[in-house]
């Protein structure tokens, strides 16, 4: 087959072909280095001719050239060889190992070498995201870019993850990066909403020459992602990527479920603590003591199953490259009625129409639909159920569950519930952008790009009128959501040479970015019948509402980068922003940056250093701004025809007699602007013993001021906060990432790797009505302080212990500076009042995260291992406050722990008295959330080329094996530590994965 | 060739982007303050806004906590700590949200006040009739403003003394829509002169007003639900007999006495009928509510009726001098005291009389609850401000109207005015309306709470509490959120908090 087209081939370039000089058949063999083994489908061309061919399924060619003339050949991935023709050629190609995963785009502009690039960029390379058992592509990234946290909140199949870079500079805005897709803006969920398999590469940018390009939005780091293309080329054969994986979840760590009390242990500490009376715990004992129920059993489930598949076909011609794809991805969580199902289909193109312009379009759409339960994290239908008292069972004398009251528990079993009262989500997102590219004369590249980024989403809540817990009155609520962003971008580049010494490049450009959100939603109530549910249907308590929000961006910007010969970098970028959300007067923003890098290594001086490979040492200095306040009209005053009351936090009516009226409902900051940052990096990037052991650190000082925080008024103005900018932050850290190939021979290889960030934060400074003369501010609701030349810390009355003769619980009294963390014995208070309350020194963000892990490979198989950890956790686990409360939530299970507790006076019990209330929010609950994972296990085979060449069709298959979150280590005692907040309560839990799959490419 | 003609394309397409250049966004729920205030009908909603955030502030804790901390209640068994610092005065702190609470509404209700009264001036009237209905919304502005200063003054100061209120500190007054600003305390013969000044002006506007076209086009729904000249008056005569201004106290009550528009109740049946279906003659004004979206406080915690064990579980009851004080033939008794069964905890009493001015209604709901219009002014305090200021400058009108009381109320005139009895007969009128712990203070006695009806169901903590005569939390703290915030009251808390 291959022959009769290499034949087909030769006819045809022999008709078209002048020849000159004498000419004749050359063969040859081409074979790759790495492995020895042929190369199918390299290009062989003579160069500076169209004479061109392809190797075929024992890499041999044959094409007619002129002796002396010189063959180009060329294959993805591998070093081009330009070799004289000679016959029965032997080409060996190498593997462009440095060409495949170096290529970064960075802000606007074509794509670099990763060498080149004087920003601080880290490349992730499509096989950490590949293949991985959860929708959620960022949970993939955790520990593998140093600097870079990121958090799963839950084990709910539709969770998206949360990502800080370089700590936290902000108090009441945003702390997400800019995520951006192809050159366009996107949030984390329209990214979630497509299949992972699609992507090329995602580089996480960091430091101010990277980053301050994307100005105004740029603080809190960029994530940009590309979306895989296809090739251009001759003859390039299309390649079809055909997946299927099949997983399986369950709980990730269950030791919190495991250490509530069974029926025997719960029976026993009521008679012991005398809670439950003897008669109570005698009548319970004979009526329903047989009964042992695990309930964590119950309402999660051992497993549940993943499906996925998808397939991509991609490739070109010299003109045009294409790649699309189509994937399905369904997915059950454990808890009742949690699932996730995504459909995606993506279409990419580009083609050069002539030599001065291309065009190009990349389409992505995506369906999903999610079901969850309806009932909160504290409630115990869901959250906190496993409070059930472990003598009741929801299976009756036959072992069916109970499908109404769960007899005892007294409430509906999860079945029946969220049978009764679904809550569905789904959702249709399509991404997409069209651009043009005009090459009038050579090294001039002007382009314009025209992007959306557009989802609608429809809520559906009910309660059917069969539910017993409200007969004959269900209810409905549809919600109707819509969201679109429209970018514009306009670029020119031109990139210039003086000498072949002197390279510079320069880079202007426009964009444009328009956002509008609607949201809709129709309430009733007086449901009849399950089979008429809609909101035509409702008879009473009718609703409807509405929201619509915008804002827009108009930014002009310009880089400009300049080298001598590839060995001094320096670059310099400017940004201007203005943005709607900020007042006419405070609207525009200026963002520069400047950057240099010396690439010690090309110097004549390290010639002789030979241990070392490349030497980068670089360093940048620049602005970015934040301007994600959340409210879009945050400046605004407003009237509206309601207002709210400080404390009660009830939104009050403002009609009088029937007849509508206004009221004033917020006070705004007509002042208000951007919060600025100013980030500063140095860095060391090194390569040693032939780019064996690879060593990056970088350190930086980040400086955010002009920070946005609600300063408190005093009634008397008739409002209660109004945001300002008026505090100052400040970050520095240490990143260090090493990658080795401690063993690397054809056959087998070790490459361990290691990354750590490291980041202090702290305030420095805040309001000027802050107590003590701006010095620090207690934040009730959060249990936070804010408080000048500390980080944000978390505070509440520190325990002090069981007093071991009155079986009191006691509290250390806060010192004269409540900021300090004061635990003075003798000044202990046994009841937690106001001035119990102070700072407990336990910090809100964790300083320290990273991953260790390896990858070993022998022939085709290969082992990666990735553990990731984040250290200086601090998470407040209000499970607790229920779990191990018996007086408040009396009658319930609790966790075996709270049997320690006073009876008599020399005492030393974890507990006091049980007069007393056990647990209290207090710092008992603030617990170390640091821990340790094993990320991602994945056992992959790449089965042998020569075995698939006896197929003739397929090109590669690979079977892998992965499991994620395989086991945890932790001293956190709640169910999850993951959570990215300042407290936990009743999570849906991260769940461990095993998964296997086939991969075929065609 | 082609290069050009796409290069100029591609301009054209790049300056089209350029034009959106527009970068104002307004936002769809609400409207910029500055464009609030455009035509007469902005100013009107503006007004009823005001009107309902007034209505926020009066009963419920705006009322119960002062006379719950007087000597009218005792707190039962099954009071559930509710409203119980007040109740104990000691453990009464600056932080306590029942006493921020009257503070916050009443500024609430000054800054939307004086947004209309400082900027009504953007609005152009086209006609008479604009010209009448704006002059009859700045008389509501006016007079809801003062309202608010007088609600203050009256918990957060001290007494009006003619001798020391140059000197006494006041509250806070503002009269500009301007958060940044921060004034110190004025005293309190300045936060009165503010007030005069404010219903002067509501006067002022009000005489400009057509009352007839009034009633038919803005008053849609009740002439005595939104403010009138009359209602000013009944004011303005509270506030002289609080400032000892006798002479003028007698004129203004007189004034609205003699027009005979508001005649007291004659029978028991209509005064009764005056509590239990907001209806009557005499109210001058009262503030209109539903069971929708325009919710009123209520002072149910008195009664506490229970629809399962068809029993009142109040947390409060009146002490027994409360209940000896009404004869029988008192038309009071019937209306204010209810004898009924009792439930405190387990116990169930058939004689004790809960405080049922606020009784249970099924105007608003199907189940029963205690929802009124809230009361602002009524003529019968008219005449007990007429009678109390004759004390002091010995005029005949006050012995007359106060007998006029007694028989309206069902009892026998007296022979001599005294200022005891005008305090006997004040008290038991306007028992539970908020207005105990002000009387007490302004007739500088003690505070005394008596024998229990039944010594069993009320909380032996502070059931017997004495409090000598001006001490200092009869004047309520300036809310600790103030204090922190407002660089000029840093010291300015009152004494004893």
């Amino acid at each position: 087959m291959m022959k009769k087209l290499t034949y087909l081939l030769l006819c045809l370039v022999m008709g078209i072909g002048i020849t000159n000089a004498q000419t004749s058949s050359v063969t040859g063999t081409v074979t790759s280095a790495e492995d020895g083994e042929p190369v199918i489908g390299a290009t062989v061309q003579v160069k500076g001719t169209n004479t061109g061919t392809i190797t075929d399924s024992d890499g041999k060619f044959s094409i007619v050239a002129s002796t002396g003339a010189t063959l180009v050949i060329s294959y993805l991935g591998m070093e081009t060889a330009e070799l004289p023709a000679r016959n029965n050629m032997k080409v060996v190609l190498n593997t462009a190992s440095q060409l495949l995963d170096a290529v970064v785009v960075v802000g606007y502009g074509s794509e670099k070498k990763v060498g080149t690039v004087v920003g601080s960029v880290a490349v992730v390379d499509k096989a950490v995201i590949e293949n991985k058992p959860t929708a959620n592509v960022f949970d993939a990234l955790q520990g593998k870019v140093a600097g870079m946290q990121v958090f799963t909140s839950s084990g709910e199949p539709s969770q998206v993850s949360t990502i800080k870079i370089r700590g936290v500079g902000s108090l009441e805005a945003s702390t997400a990066p800019l995520y951006i897709m192809d050159g366009a803006p996107v949030t984390s969920s329209a990214v979630m909403a497509m299949n992972a398999s699609d992507f090329e590469s995602i580089s996480v940018l960091k430091d101010a020459s990277a980053t301050s390009i994307y100005g105004a939005r740029a603080a809190n780091g960029v994530i940009v992602i590309t979306t895989k293309k296809g090739v251009r080329g001759k003859d390039i054969k299309p390649t079809i990527t055909l997946r299927g994986q099949y997983t399986s979840s369950s709980m990730a760590n269950t030791e919190f479920f495991d250490s509530l009390m069974s029926t025997s242990e719960l029976l026993a500490f009521w008679r012991k603590s005398g809670l439950q009376s003897e008669a109570t715990a005698d009548r319970i004992e004979s009526t329903y003591g047989h009964n042992n129920t695990n309930w964590r059993k119950y309402y999660y489930k051992d497993s549940a199953p993943t499906y996925e598949t998808s397939l991509s076909i991609s490739g070109g011609n010299e003109r045009l490259n294409y790649f699309t794809s189509v994937g399905l991805f369904s997915s059950e969580g454990l808890a009742a009625r949690s699932k996730y199902d995504r459909y995606t289909v993506r279409a990419n193109m580009s083609g050069r129409l002539t030599d001065w312009l291309t065009f190009g379009m990349n389409l992505g759409g995506g369906f999903d639909e999610s079901e969850s339960s309806p009932y909160g994290t504290n409630s115990t239908n869901r959250g906190i159920a496993v409070l059930a008292q472990p003598f009741y069972t929801p299976y009756d004398e036959n072992g069916e569950e109970y499908y109404g009251l769960i007899p005892g528990w007294n409430r509906y079993s999860t079945t029946y519930l969220t049978d009764k009262n679904p809550y569905d989500n789904n959702r249709i997102t399509l991404n997409g952008n069209a651009f043009l590219e005009l090459n009038p004369i050579e090294n001039l590249k002007i382009r314009t790009q025209l992007a959306t980024d557009v989802y609608d989403r429809r809520v559906t809540q009910k309660r059917l009128p069969s539910y017993a817990g409200a007969p004959n009155n269900g209810y409905i609520q549809e919600d109707f959501y819509r969201a679109t962003t429209f970018t514009f971008t306009n670029t020119a580049e031109y990139k210039w040479k003086i000498n072949s010494l002197h390279n510079f490049s320069v880079l202007g450009g426009h964009e444009w970015i328009g956002y509008y959100y609607s949201r809709f939603y129709g309430y009733g109530e007086g449901l009849q019948d399950d089979r008429l549910t809609l909101l035509s249907h409702t008879t009473a308590a009718q609703e409807v509402s509405s929201t619509k929000t915008e804002y827009a961006y108009l930014s002009f910007f310009g880089r400009a980068e300049y080298n001598y010969n590839n060995r001094y970098f320096l670059d310099f970028s400017l940004r201007n922003d203005q943005t709607s959300r900020f007042p006419k007067d405070n609207r525009s923003g200026m963002f520069w940056s400047v950057g240099a890098m010396w690439k010690m290594k090309e110097e004549a001086f390290m010639d002789g250093v030979d241990f070392l490979s490349h030497l980068d040492i670089k360093g940048s200095y620049g602005t970015q701004g934040i301007s994600d306040i959340g409210d879009n009209y945050a400046y605004y005053s407003l009237l509206g025809t309601s207002y709210e009351n400080y404390y009660a936090n009830a939104s009050f009516n403002a009609d009088y007699m029937k007849s509508s009226g206004w009221a004033i409902s917020k006070v705004g900051n007509p002042y208000m602007g951007w919060e600025k940052q100013a980030l500063f990096t140095v860095a060391v990037d090194a390569g040693l013993f032939d780019e064996r052991l690879k060593v990056e650190v970088e350190f930086y000082n980040k400086n955010n001021s002009d920070v946005l925080v609600a300063v408190p008024y005093p009634y008397t103005s008739g409002v209660s906060e109004v945001m300002k900018n008026t505090a100052k932050l400040n970050n520095k850290g240490i990143e260090v990432s090493i990658d080795a190939d401690v063993v690397k021979t054809s056959d087998f290889n070790f490459s361990p790797y290691f990354r750590i960030g490291y980041n202090k934060q702290e305030i420095t400074q805040l309001f000027p009505e802050a107590t003590n003369d701006g010095q620090y501010w207690y934040m009730p609701n959060y249990g936070v302080y804010w408080s000048v030349g500390n980080p944000v810390s978390f505070a509440y009355p520190i325990w002090a212990g069981v007093n071991s003769e009155t079986g009191q619980p006691q509290w250390y009294l806060a010192g004269e500076d409540p900021t300090v963390p004061t635990k003075d014995p003798n000044r202990v208070s046994t009841s937690m009042s106001d001035a119990t309350i102070q700072n407990t020194g336990k910090k809100y963000y964790a300083p320290v995260q990273g991953s260790i892990g390896f990858n070993v490979g022998y022939k085709g198989l290969s082992l990666q291992a990735d553990f990731t950890y984040q250290l200086g956790k601090y998470l407040i686990n209000n499970d607790k406050y229920f779990f191990e409360n018996p007086q408040s939530f009396n009658g319930f299970n609790q966790s075996r722990v709270v049997n320690d507790f006073w009876q008599q006076p020399g005492d030393q019990t974890r507990f006091p008295s049980t007069q007393y209330q056990f647990t209290q929010f207090d710092s008992r609950l603030i617990e170390d959330a640091s821990f340790m994972r094993l990320k991602n296990l994945t056992l992959a085979y790449d089965l042998p080329k020569s075995l698939l060449n006896k197929t003739g069709i397929i090109r590669g298959a690979r079977i892998y094996g992965v499991a994620r979150n395989l086991f945890t280590i932790t001293n956190y005692t709640g169910p999850d530590p993951e959570v990215d907040n300042n407290l936990t309560l009743g999570v849906n839990p991260n769940t461990k994965q095993f998964s296997i799959g086939v991969e075929l490419t065609f | 060739m082609k290069k050009i003609i796409l290069i100029t394309l591609t301009a054209a397409a790049v300056s089209l982007g350029f034009n959106s250049c527009d970068l104002d966004r307004f936002p769809y729920s609400e409207i910029e303050l500055s464009q609030g205030m455009q035509t007469v009908s902005d100013v009107r909603k503006l007004t009823d806004g005001s009107y309902s955030i007034l209505r926020a502030g009066t009963y419920g804790r705006h009322m119960m906590t002062q006379d719950i901390q007087s000597d009218i209640f005792h707190a039962t068994l099954s009071y559930g700590n509710r409203y119980g610092l007040p109740y104990s005065w000691d453990n009464f702190n600056s932080t306590d949200y029942d006493l921020e609470a009257q503070w916050e509404f009443a500024y609430l209700l000054i800054t939307n006040v004086n947004n209309i009264i400082a900027n009504h001036e953007t609005v152009t009237l086209e006609n008479e009739s604009e010209e009448n209905l704006m002059a009859q919304y700045l008389g509501e502005a006016y007079m809801m403003r003062a309202i608010a200063y007088s609600r203050l003054i009256e918990r957060f100061a001290k007494d009006y003394e003619p001798a020391s209120a140059a000197s006494d500190p006041g509250v806070p007054v503002l009269l500009e829509f301007d958060i940044d600003n921060k004034p110190p305390r004025s005293s309190v013969q300045e936060v009165y002169d503010q007030i005069f000044a404010d219903i002067a002006a509501a006067k002022a506007q009000f005489a400009k007003v057509d009352w007839d076209k009034a009633t038919a086009t803005a008053l849609a729904g009740g002439s005595n639900m939104r403010f009138t000249p009359d209602a000013a008056t009944a004011f303005e005569a509270r506030m002289y007999l609080y400032t000892h201004q006798w002479d003028k106290a007698i004129t203004a009550a007189e004034s609205v006495i003699s027009s005979s528009k508001y005649p007291l109740t004659t029978t028991e049946e209509d005064f009764v009928a005056l509590w239990v279906d907001d209806q009557g003659t005499e109210i001058i004004m009262h503030l209109y509510g539903d069971e929708v979206k325009e919710g009123m406080n209520t002072n149910g915690n008195y009664t506490s009726y229970s629809n399962s064990e068809k029993t009142y579980m109040p947390d409060y009851l009146p002490e027994q001098w409360v209940v000896d004080l009404y004869g029988d033939g008192d038309h009071r008794k019937a209306a204010y005291l209810l004898n009924a069964d009792v439930q405190i905890e387990a116990a169930v009493y058939t004689d004790l009389y809960v405080f049922n001015k606020y009784p249970r209604t099924t105007r608003f709901s199907a189940s029963g609850d205690t929802r009124h219009y809230p009361m602002l002014f009524r003529s019968a305090e008219l005449y007990l401000i007429v009678a109390e200021a004759a004390v002091h400058n010995s005029n005949a009108a006050g012995l007359k109207r106060l007998n006029e009381l007694r028989v309206a109320r069902g009892l026998e005139e007296i022979s001599a005015l005294s200022l005891d009895a005008v305090k006997e007969e004040r008290t038991k009128e306007l028992m539970g309306e908020g207005v105990r712990l002000s009387d007490l203070k302004r007739w500088n006695m003690p505070l005394s709470r008596g024998a229990a009806q039944k010594d069993d169901a009320v909380i032996p903590g502070n059931k017997d509490k004495q409090v000598a005569a001006g001490a200092d939390k009869f004047v309520w703290a300036i809310p600790s959120i103030d204090i922190q915030l407002n660089p000029n009251l840093k010291n300015a808390q009152n004494p004893g908090w």
